[in-house]
C-alpha cells in the first residue's frame, strides 16, 4: 500500500519521476499538524491510507479487457467488475495490487488458458473500472471471497502485492478451499505497511496508532491489526504456496518473502527470487510467468 | 531525431495519462504539469524501456523532472549503446 502514499502526496518510495516540491512540503507539514490536532491528523492519515491511486489502463492491457467475459459482483453493498478468460475445467483467481487492476496480471492469462485453466480476475472497489474512492483489506478480502464463491471451485489463487497478502487474509477469514497459491511481491505483515506509510509521510507513531485504532473501531472488532500477520496465515495454510519476489524490490523488500517462507517452514512452500525486476516489472517476466503456470499445472 | 523521440515519448505518456498532447512539451514537469504519479511513472518507464531498448534505473528515474530531461536521458543512453556497439 505504499503506492497510496505516493499517489496521495507525490512522495516516492521507488523509481518515480522527481518529487513535486508540494509533496516535500506536505511531508514537512504533517508532523506539525499531528502535534496541533492529533485526531484530525489520524483521520487525514486514514483517508490517505485508504485511497488507492487510479492509473489509466495502458494500451497493452486493453486486449485483455476486450477478450474477457465481463461480469459484476457485489461486496459490502458495492458493485465491482469481474473478468473471465477461457473455459478450462479448473479455475485460477487473480488478485491485483493496491492501485492496480485485473489486467495488470494479463501476461499470465494465455499461458494459464493454454495449460487448461479458466482465469478469473476482478477490479476491487475503488480500483480499475470499479467505482469508489476508498477501500481497505476487509473489503478487498471479502471481494476475493465473493469471487471464489461465485467462480469456484478454485484450483489456485495468484496474487500480487496487496492482492497477495489479501489472498491469504481472505482464505484465513472465510476458509474457502484452495489447494495452491502463488504470491508475488507479498508483504509479510500489515502493520509494517502502515508503519512504512507513516515513516514516508513523517506521521508520528502515536497518530499511526490512532489511525489503526480508528479503522478497527469502524469494523467493530472484526479487524485487528496485530493479528494481520501474513506469515502466520501462510503457516496455517496447508496447500502449496509459491512465493515469488524480486531481490531489487524497493516497495516490498525481499525480506518479506523470506520471513513468510521461514515461518511457514514446511514442504510445499517454495520461494522463487528474481533480480532487477522490481515490484511491477516482475509481472511481465517470462520466467516468472512460466514458473507460476508450472506451479499451478503440477500433477495435471 | 529529438522530435522523433519526443513524439514517441508523447505517445507513451498519452497511453498512461489523460492529458492533452500539446501539454507534453520538453519544458513540462512530469509531476506538476503532467501529474505523473508513481504508478503512472512506472508504467511510462517500462514502456520507454521497451520502445527504446534501454534500461532506466530507479535512481535515474527519480531524478528526472521534465519531459526534456527524460528525452535527454533516452538519447544519451541510446548514443552510449550505439558507441559501445561500434567499438566492439
Amino acid at each position: 500500500m505504499t503506492d497510496l502514499v505516493e499517489s496521495a502526496t507525490g512522495a516516492s518510495t521507488r523509481g518515480g519521476f522527481a518529487d513535486k516540491p508540494v509533496a516535500k512540503f506536505a511531508r514537512s507539514l504533517f508532523p506539525a499538524f499531528a502535534r496541533l490536532a492529533p485526531n484530525a491528523a489520524a483521520n487525514l492519515a486514514l483517508k490517505l491510507f485508504l485511497s488507492p491511486p487510479r492509473v489509466k489502463t495502458p494500451s497493452w492491457e486493453r486486449p485483455f479487457i476486450e477478450s474477457s467475459a465481463p461480469g459484476e459482483l457485489t461486496v459490502h453493498g458495492r458493485p465491482f467488475r469481474t473478468y473471465s478468460w477461457g473455459n478450462g475445467s479448473r479455475t485460477i483467481v487473480m488478485c491485483h495490487s493496491w492501485g492496480g487492476r485485473a489486467t495488470q496480471l494479463g501476461n499470465f492469462i494465455k499461458p494459464l488458458n493454454d495449460a487448461g485453466f479458466r482465469v478469473v480476475g476482478f477490479d476491487a472497489p475503488a480500483h480499475g473500472s470499479s467505482k469508489g474512492k476508498q477501500t481497505d483489506m476487509m473489503e478487498y478480502s471479502a471481494a476475493v471471497n465473493e469471487v471464489v464463491a461465485n467462480f469456484g471451485p478454485v484450483h489456485g489463487v495468484l496474487g500480487h502485492s496487496f492482492g497477495a497478502g489479501n489472498a491469504l487474509f481472505s482464505w484465513e477469514r472465510f476458509g474457502f478451499d484452495v489447494p495452491r497459491m502463488a504470491l508475488i511481491g507479498c508483504f509479510s505483515n500489515a502493520t509494517w505497511v502502515t508503519e512504512r506509510f507513516g515513516e514516508i509521510l513523517g506521521i508520528p507513531n502515536s497518530v499511526m496508532r490512532e489511525m489503526r485504532a480508528t479503522l478497527e473501531t469502524r469494523y467493530g472488532g472484526e479487524l485487528n491489526w496485530a493479528s494481520l500477520d501474513i506469515c502466520k496465515f501462510a503457516q496455517k495454510f496447508q496447500g502449496d504456496l509459491l512465493m515469488v519476489h524480486d531481490r531489487d524490490d524497493n516497495e516490498i523488500p525481499h525480506f518479506h518473502a523470506e520471513r513468510i517462507v521461514e515461518t511457514a517452514a514446511r514442504p510445499g512452500v517454495t520461494l522463487m527470487s528474481t533480480r532487477k525486476q522490481g515490484h511491477r516489472r516482475i509481472l511481465r517476466d517470462q520466467q516468472v510467468v512460466a514458473r507460476v503456470t508450472e506451479f499451478f499445472s503440477a500433477d495435471t | 531525431m529529438q522530435q522523433d523521440v519526443l513524439n514517441k515519448v508523447r505517445d507513451i505518456i498519452l497511453d498512461v495519462i489523460e492529458i492533452e498532447r500539446e501539454k507534453i512539451t520538453p519544458e513540462a514537469s512530469l509531476r506538476d504539469d503532467l501529474h505523473a504519479d508513481s504508478l503512472a511513472s512506472v508504467e511510462i518507464v517500462m514502456a520507454l524501456e521497451d520502445e527504446f531498448g534501454i534500461e532506466i534505473d530507479e535512481q535515474l528515474a527519480r531524478s528526472l523532472a521534465t519531459v526534456g530531461e527524460l528525452i535527454a536521458a533516452i538519447q544519451t543512453m541510446r548514443n552510449a549503446a550505439a558507441a559501445q556497439e561500434a567499438t566492439t
